[in-house]
This record gives C-alpha cells, sequence and structure tokens, in this order.
C-alpha cells in the first residue's frame, strides 16, 4: 500500500506545482509544492502550516466483491485536512481563501486516477497498475483559534501488490 | 500635526536591551545548549518528502544560555542575538519558526523535547527567547 500512497501523493504535488506554483510551503528550509504527507515529517512541536494540504492515510481492507478475484482490490480511507488564516488584516478573507483551496483540491484530484509506481527507485518504476480515488467530500469548515479549518475525505483504491 | 516616528533611536533601544540581555545571561553563568536544527543540506527532495531519507539534523551551539525549572519542565533563556543569526541562516520565517522546526534542545547529557516558546520584546525588538522543553 505504501507505493499507492506514495503515487497519490506524488500525483497532488506535482498536480499542484503546475496548477499554482506560488503554493509552496518551507519545510526544513526547502521551500516544496504544499501538500504534505503527515507520516513522512519529522515530529516537531511546528504546528500545521496554513494553506497546506495535509494528507493522512487509514489502513487497507478489501473489497468483499471482489475477495476471491487473483488480486484482490484494496481500499484506503484518506483525509486532507488543511487550514488558513486569510491574508487581509483580521482574516475578513478566510473564508474566500478557503474556498480557493477546496477549488485547488478538486482540480488536483482530477482525473481521480494514476501510475501506480515504486518511487523508492531514480527514476521511478511503474508496477504494471493504477491507483484510483473518489472525488473528495468536504466536511464544514471549523474556525480554530485564527484560522479556518476543512477536513475533506476521499477513498482510494488499488490492487495489492504482487510479492515476488 | 502628526507626529514623525524616528525609528532609528528605538531600534537602537532595542538592539541596547537585546546586548544588556546577553550579558545578563552570561553574567548568571549562562551555558551552552545545542540545538536540534534540520541541516542545511541538498538531499533528493522527492526521497525526503515520501520519508525514504530521514532528515538530518546538527547540533548547533547556542551561549550564553540560561536554564531554570518551569513549572511544567525546564525553561531555556536564549539571547536575541545568537538565533537571529540562526534565523538568518536557515531562511526560517521567524525565531518561532527556527524553534518549532527543532528536533530538541541537548542539555545535561540529554535531548530535551521542545514544547513552546515565546519572545520578550523592547522597544519593538526581541531581546530574549524562553523556550519550554520536557
Amino acid at each position: 500500500m505504501q507505493f499507492a500512497i506514495d503515487s497519490f501523493y506524488i500525483t497532488l504535488r506535482d498536480r499542484l506545482a503546475a496548477l499554482n506554483p506560488q503554493r509552496t510551503v518551507l519545510i526544513d528550509g526547502i521551500a516544496r509544492p504544499a501538500v504534505v504527507v503527515t507520516a513522512n515529517e519529522s515530529v516537531t512541536p511546528a504546528t500545521p502550516l496554513a494553506d497546506c494540504f495535509y494528507v493522512e492515510c487509514g489502513g487497507a481492507r478489501e473489497v468483499e466483491a471482489l475477495a476471491q478475484a487473483p488480486r484482490p482490490l484494496l481500499t484506503m480511507d484518506c483525509t486532507i485536512t488543511y487550514m488558513t488564516r486569510g491574508k487581509a488584516v483580521g482574516g475578513g478573507d478566510r473564508g474566500r481563501l478557503l474556498g480557493e483551496l477546496d477549488a485547488e483540491l478538486l482540480q488536483i484530484c482530477a482525473p481521480p486516477v494514476t501510475e501506480k509506481c515504486d518511487y523508492t527507485q531514480s527514476p521511478a518504476q511503474p508496477l504494471g497498475s493504477r491507483v484510483s480515488w473518489e472525488r473528495p467530500k468536504f466536511e464544514d469548515a471549523k474556525q480554530e483559534g485564527d484560522g479556518l479549518r476543512r477536513t475533506a475525505r476521499l477513498t482510494i483504491f488499488t490492487f495489492a501488490e504482487v510479492m515476488a | 500635526m502628526a507626529l514623525e516616528l524616528n525609528s532609528s533611536p528605538q531600534a537602537s533601544r532595542g538592539l541596547a536591551m537585546a546586548r544588556a540581555a546577553e550579558a545578563m545571561l552570561r553574567a548568571l553563568g549562562g551555558g551552552e545548549v545545542r540545538l536540534l536544527l534540520p541541516a542545511i543540506a541538498v538531499v533528493d527532495p522527492t526521497a525526503r518528502q515520501l520519508g525514504v531519507d530521514a532528515p538530518d539534523f546538527e547540533e548547533v551551539a547556542v551561549s550564553p544560555v540560561v536554564v531554570r525549572s518551569a513549572a511544567a519542565g525546564v525553561e531555556l533563556l536564549f539571547p536575541a542575538a545568537a538565533i537571529s543569526a540562526q534565523v538568518e541562516r536557515r531562511q526560517a520565517g521567524s525565531a518561532e519558526e527556527l524553534f518549532n522546526s527543532a528536533a530538541g534542545a541537548v542539555y545535561g547529557g540529554r535531548t530535551w523535547r521542545v514544547v513552546g516558546c515565546a519572545a520578550e520584546h523592547f522597544a519593538g525588538t526581541p531581546y530574549l527567547y524562553r523556550v519550554r522543553v520536557q
């Protein structure tokens, strides 16, 4: 499943870089597209950065209808959280900026499919299958301190990797 | 008629306070604390983002630093000048961002986890940073 998560993340990262090159964050002193897999980052007291998409994936489970198939189809719940404090004094524009983040997330999640690759190798090696996902479902925005936060949820589908 | 402020005397007062604070930390027997900060190294960004390559942390010695007990844990008092130099070197947005990126602080043969920080200001200039560790 790690290859599926990697492929999903790399796809979102590259699409965001193409869609909005200004949407970057500074992590460890290096600017990068504002998509982050929470589990891949160091544990530090840094609070989640504003205007950045944080991806978390749950455990994998088999699709029951295809449980008898030679190669089972797996699903994984994914949450993407993001927050904005707005740019105007007083943060009065944070609703609109959150809407912009919603729109960007929808755009980078389309088309909802990508090639599954092993990105631990250079160049990345295709694994002969694809990763697909649903359109994200947006939950109500919540005010947290001076930031407005939203969580989007989607399900990722992928075939189990064949172990040699 | 609006009063026009001349920032130079104000900035000078702030810098003087920062120097005085550093001298006070030294007089109080401030020692050396090593901050574990992300190393400034060119690594494969994709490998780093995928968690394949762990980020390197380097120990950055800062002194004089006073260590004192706090309600929950320990409080470290850092001079502003030393921290400002690291903020500039690492292109961090602020001292708070620098401390938040730290994996810990090494003191007394032990690595302490940074849990928060606050700046003390005078005339608009930070002169001291209080960092809580556990």
